[in-house]
């Protein structure tokens, strides 16, 4: 096919602006950064202004860099998260939105605040200063909305022009209490869909055929229908060979790599043999580490003396085999633990200490100490780990709670988004909205349709997919489906 | 915009002042120490749009510098460019119509932006934009940002205004303001050039260079190859030097009045903006002749009633005041270093309850009310007697202690007049008849508005109480004075018409005389006397008027005259008492408290 992608840029500009308030849904690699930055250019060479919101820091960088590149002024523009957005708006207008705002905002609560902010957006004063701010409002990565923030935006959408972007077949699922908006049933009344070209630039110079199959296989996966990897331009593996998975995962070459599995446990086994050259991403909502910090913060000796040796053998290769179950459950009667090697009296002299004052200095302290212990151990659970490590240290420093010190490190994460690293290894949800050169789906037949659909949107020169046999067959229909063909 | 709040604390003369702002034309009125300059200056740094405010330990209230100056202004109708979430659209707090502030504009408020400007011990300003009840400190604005409030002073230095300043009005008329620059820029290069041109060589300047570089040869310095005198390079940190000229004539050359109306015209909203302007002028008369002040303020009044404008203006002019409306007019008043501004209320009509004919009392500190002509004629007098006795005896006068006579105009109307000066905070006092019971109201009135009242006895005019008081002799002079006044027919006739018939032929001027000529009694005479000397009817129990004897300003005067000479034959009389209440009032001392405005001129 032979595209002029400015061309294809303007006419999609064109189709916006002629028909807000509007949808645009696109698929993952097609250019909607690219998109939402023409767009903006388009307004701020009228002399207006645009509002965009989107769901991470991750999100507001990634469109800001585009912008730059387009050469639209940072005053003709306000990029931000929809979260940032509304506490700054509640926080400054207490009495219209009707609500107060601790000065740590609880974002256990985040759909009041959402709902509050969609109060002032109501009010005749917050609707002047819309009006004297913006021409446009663009909303990012819709499919990611809770219910709350798209009634915000839409509220929003009453006093400016907005247009929505985003792609129900990337919605996952992220914070299990609150309802995520459905495409077909909140968006499109409010927010009628319009066509643009579906191009798959993310692919156009790496590997344009993966990027065309990606779009071909959108309407089976819409529908359902099994995905035939024959013919398909990726590579190949049986599920059962755990070996060539592994060393598959160890000879890709490219700059970056995402293996990506089903069930956390899956992630760890692989990660362990891996031996801690993948970057094992964990969820931000994870039980058993924020239960970790809880137990630290009890302040019981031998309980967190056992606990944090167990802590270190989740993370890191090595550490069970010379500090076994039954030396952890005499640690956690009080005893002590004597190694017969000498290069690990450091270790069991940090456990001392520990059990002596457990405190998170203390903890973080043995932890480093057992990760250590010999040339062998290698820490392959390194999120955990270290996001663990870095809330010990808070917690040590600021005289918060480590498990108060661990929420505030992932709210960090949730409004940040995370960082591209080498070598990942995690879950579609883990890894939604980044961009690597080669993506490596560990076990494709238990996905259910989205997280397939994300996890093989991610490698932008390559795909490798090991399944039961050469023929997907889905989880589940697609639940997010935009029409119905 | 237009400034609907102004709270300032120990600033200058204002220890502190909390005022809500209700109109858009403002004139301040007060006397000279009423701190209403320090108002306008409090304004002008608060919205000020330059960086240019200094501060000094005696704009601090006594000089005590451990009370920080704040001033913080509400001020509403803001522009678009201030809205914005990038400006000031998340600080805008709420002003509702009785002035109470809210920190959000909710429903039934006004939007407002509240500006602080704090001052503290090292003197080193700071501008915010606050929240009502927040506690956090609010956001600073710049000089920038403030110029968009579109506030500006006419004050001493107006000239400033007629040159392309920085920030100056002309500017602000100019569209594209790299061309000011580049024009001043190309103005001095090319006169760079004309110097180098014109001096060819053999003049003294050329002979000095030639004498430097010879020397500096001789010490090795640069090898120079031509040194010579010419003008500095330009840059645009040299002073502005764009100024309007009437053809080769600089404006600031022009007299103060045309310059100070240029300035006001080049500020005037209704030329250029579409945001309505705040202009603060001092001393609106300054420099302008009755005709040019009149069509001034009818300009400003009606830029203010379009709503292009909201004018502060302080003045000392009766003409100004005379052309006011009375809810233009706001007297200030400052007592212990709290200063109040007291609308004068719409409801006492065109006249202001009169108080327009008396423009000069409204800039006066005391305001001493007589009942009607005859009263107002013999205060004048009175007082003009005293002052000339402890002129003489070196003390000061009632112009300077700034007190003023006015006319009631009658009974019941003195009353309610006076009652209004009182409202309006002056100290007032009230000389009034006690013959006319239809004024009673008012007076309890006027007492309760805090008016010293001066009255005299039941049933007794101001003509009866000294009648009662004079010896024979007095009385003789008295009615000698009315014949001269009137003619002897005049005051006789009436006399006669009073007295029960039968009676004798009055002849001559002489009470005493009268007695035997009529066969009456000499308190049926007397009686008789009092009556015609108010022109009060007796029998038809008509009240005084104005055939009375002394019914105008110049016989009242001479009234007052004829009492300051028999003061000694007067002394420790009922009359005489109650002149010398007026006096006390009158000279009493200003109280301290009153005159702690170091600053106004």
């Amino acid at each position: 096919m032979n595209l002029d992608p400015e061309l294809v840029l303007h006419e999609s500009v064109q189709t916006i602006l002629g028909n807000l308030p509007c949808s645009v849904a696109l698929p993952a690699g097609c250019g909607k950064t690219e998109v939402i930055a023409g767009v903006a250019k388009a307004v701020a060479g009228r002399g207006g202004s645009t509002l965009i919101l989107t769901h991470t820091n991750t999100g507001v960088d990634a469109i800001r860099r585009r912008l730059k590149r387009f050469g639209v002024a940072t005053s003709s523009v306000n990029v931000t998260t929809i979260d940032s957005w509304s506490l700054r708006l509640i926080r400054s207008h207490p009495q219209l939105a009707d609500i107060n705002v601790p000065e740590a905002p609880d974002w256990g609560r985040a759909g009041a605040y959402h709902q509050a902010a969609a109060r002032a957006v109501g009010t005749p004063p917050i609707e002047r200063m819309l009006k004297a701010s913006y021409q446009l409002i663009l909303v990012d990565e819709y499919q990611d909305c809770m219910i709350d923030q798209h009634e915000l935006v839409h509220a929003l959408s009453e006093v400016i022009d907005t247009a929505v972007l985003g792609d129900p077949l990337q919605c996952l699922l992220d914070f299990g209490q609150q309802t995520p908006v459905q495409w077909p049933r909140d968006v499109l009344p409010v927010f009628p869909e319009v066509a643009v070209a579906q191009h798959p630039w993310r692919w156009a110079t790496t590997n344009p055929e993966l990027g065309e199959w990606l779009l071909r296989i959108r309407a089976p996966l819409e529908n359902g229908e099994p995905i035939d990897l024959d013919t398909a331009p990726i590579r190949w593996l049986w599920s059962g060979d755990h070996q060539g998975i592994t060393r598959a995962c160890r000879d890709a070459d490219q700059r970056t790599v995402a293996a990506l599995g089903h069930f956390r446990q899956d992630c760890i086994g692989r990660a362990k043999l891996l031996g801690g050259s993948y970057f094992l991403l964990e969820a931000l909502d994870e039980q058993r580490i924020m239960k970790f910090c809880t137990v630290v913060d009890t302040g019981e000796s031998g309980r967190i003396t056992a606990a944090t040796v167990e802590f270190a053998a989740g993370c890191a290769t090595h550490v069970s085999k010379h500090v076994d179950r039954k030396v952890r459950d005499r640690l956690h009667r009080g005893g002590t633990w004597r190694p017969r090697t000498p290069e690990l009296k450091s270790a069991a002299e940090s456990l001392d200490r520990l059990a002596a004052h457990p405190s998170p200095a203390n903890v973080r302290d043995a932890l480093q100490q057992l990760v250590s212990m010999d040339t062998e151990t290698a820490v392959y659970g390194q999120e955990a780990f270290t996001d663990v490590c870095k809330a010990l240290g808070f917690a040590h420093d600021q005289g918060l709670t480590t498990a108060q010190a661990l929420s505030r490190i992932r709210d960090q994460r949730r409004r940040s988004g995370r960082h591209i690293r080498k070598r990942v290894i995690g879950r579609p949800l883990l890894v939604k909205g980044l961009e690597y050169e080669h993506a490596i789906l560990l076990d494709a037949d238990r996905y259910k349709t989205n997280h397939l659909y994300v996890a093989l949107t991610r490698g932008s020169r390559a795909l490798t997919i090991a399944s039961g046999t050469r023929k997907l067959n889905l989880q589940e229909p697609g639940l997010y489906r935009t029409k119905h063909t | 915009m237009k400034v609907r709040y102004l709270e300032i604390a120990n600033f200058r003369g204002i220890r502190h002042i909390k005022w809500h702002i209700l109109a858009d034309f403002i004139a301040l009125i007060g006397p000279g120490d009423s701190t209403k300059t320090t108002l306008l200056d409090a304004l002008g740094l608060v919205l000020c749009p330059t960086y240019r405010s200094q501060f000094t330990d005696a704009d601090f209230t006594d000089c005590n510098l451990d009370m920080p100056i704040r001033i913080e202004a509400a001020v509403t109708e803001l522009p678009d460019s201030i809205v914005t979430e990038n400006q000031f659209g998340h600080d805008r707090s709420g002003i509702s119509p009785d002035g109470r502030l809210e920190h959000d504009s909710v429903p039934g408020t006004e939007e407002c932006l509240l500006i602080r400007l704090e001052v503290d011990h090292t003197l080193e300003p700071v501008w915010r934009v606050v929240r009502p009840d927040a506690p956090d400190e609010g956001r600073p604005i710049s000089a920038a940002q403030r110029q968009k409030l579109g506030f500006s002073r006419i004050g001493d230095y107006t000239d400033q205004h007629l040159k392309w300043s920085r920030s100056s009005a002309l500017t602000r008329l100019t569209e594209q303001r790299s061309e000011m620059a580049a024009v001043g820029l190309a103005a001095q290069r090319r006169a760079r050039e004309a110097i180098f041109e014109s001096l060819g060589g053999a003049d003294l300047l050329q002979e000095a260079a030639d004498e430097a570089a010879n020397r500096a040869r001789r010490l090795g310095s640069a090898p120079f190859t031509r040194l010579r005198p010419g003008l500095e390079p330009p840059s645009t940190s040299l002073a502005q030097p764009l100024l309007l000229h009437n053809e080769s004539v600089p404006l600031t050359s022009y007299g103060l009045g045309t310059r100070r109306l240029t300035s006001i015209a080049i500020h005037d909203p209704g030329a250029s903006s579409a945001e309505p302007q705040i202009l603060a002028i001092d001393e609106i008369e300054h420099g302008l002749e009755p005709h040019r002040l009149a069509a001034l303020l009818t300009t400003l009044k009606s830029r203010a009633a379009d709503g292009h404008a909201q004018i502060f203006l302080t003045t000392h002019s009766p003409i100004t005041i005379e052309n006011l409306q009375p809810p233009d007019a706001h007297v200030v008043r400052s007592t212990a270093g709290i200063t109040t501004v007291t609308r004068v209320s719409e409801s006492l009509g065109i006249d202001y309850g009169g108080i327009r004919k008396c423009p000069s009392a409204l800039l006066s500190r005391r305001v001493l009310v007589g009942e009607g002509s005859t009263e107002f004629g013999f205060l004048r007098e009175l007082l003009n007697r005293t002052d000339s006795f402890y002129g003489a005896a070196g003390k000061a006068g009632s112009a300077a202690l700034g007190i003023a006579v006015v006319d009631g105009g009658g009974g019941t109307s003195a009353a309610q007049k006076a009652a209004i000066f009182a409202g309006l905070g002056y100290t007032t006092a009230l000389l009034i008849d006690n013959d006319d019971s239809n004024a009673d109201a008012q007076v309890e009135a006027a007492i309760a508005a805090g008016v010293t009242v001066i009255r005299w006895e039941p049933g007794r005019a101001i003509e009866d109480a000294l009648i009662d008081d004079l010896d024979a002799h007095g009385l003789k002079d008295l009615i000698a004075l009315a014949a001269e006044l009137k003619s002897e027919s005049a005051v006789r006739d009436p006399i006669q018409a009073k007295l029960a018939k039968p009676c004798g032929q009055l002849e001559g001027l002489d009470p005493t005389a009268w007695i035997s000529q009529t066969g009456k009694a000499a308190g049926e005479i007397l009686s008789a006397v009092q009556a015609a000397s108010c022109g009060r009817n007796v029998n038809t129990g008509e009240q005084a008027s104005s055939k009375g004897w002394f019914k105008s300003i110049d016989a009242g005067k001479a009234l007052g005259g004829f009492v300051w000479d028999r003061r000694d034959a007067l002394r420790g009389t009922a009359f005489m008492q109650r002149m010398q209440q007026l006096i006390a009032f009158a000279y009493a001392p200003a109280s301290a408290p009153e005159n702690d405005d170091h600053h106004e001129s």
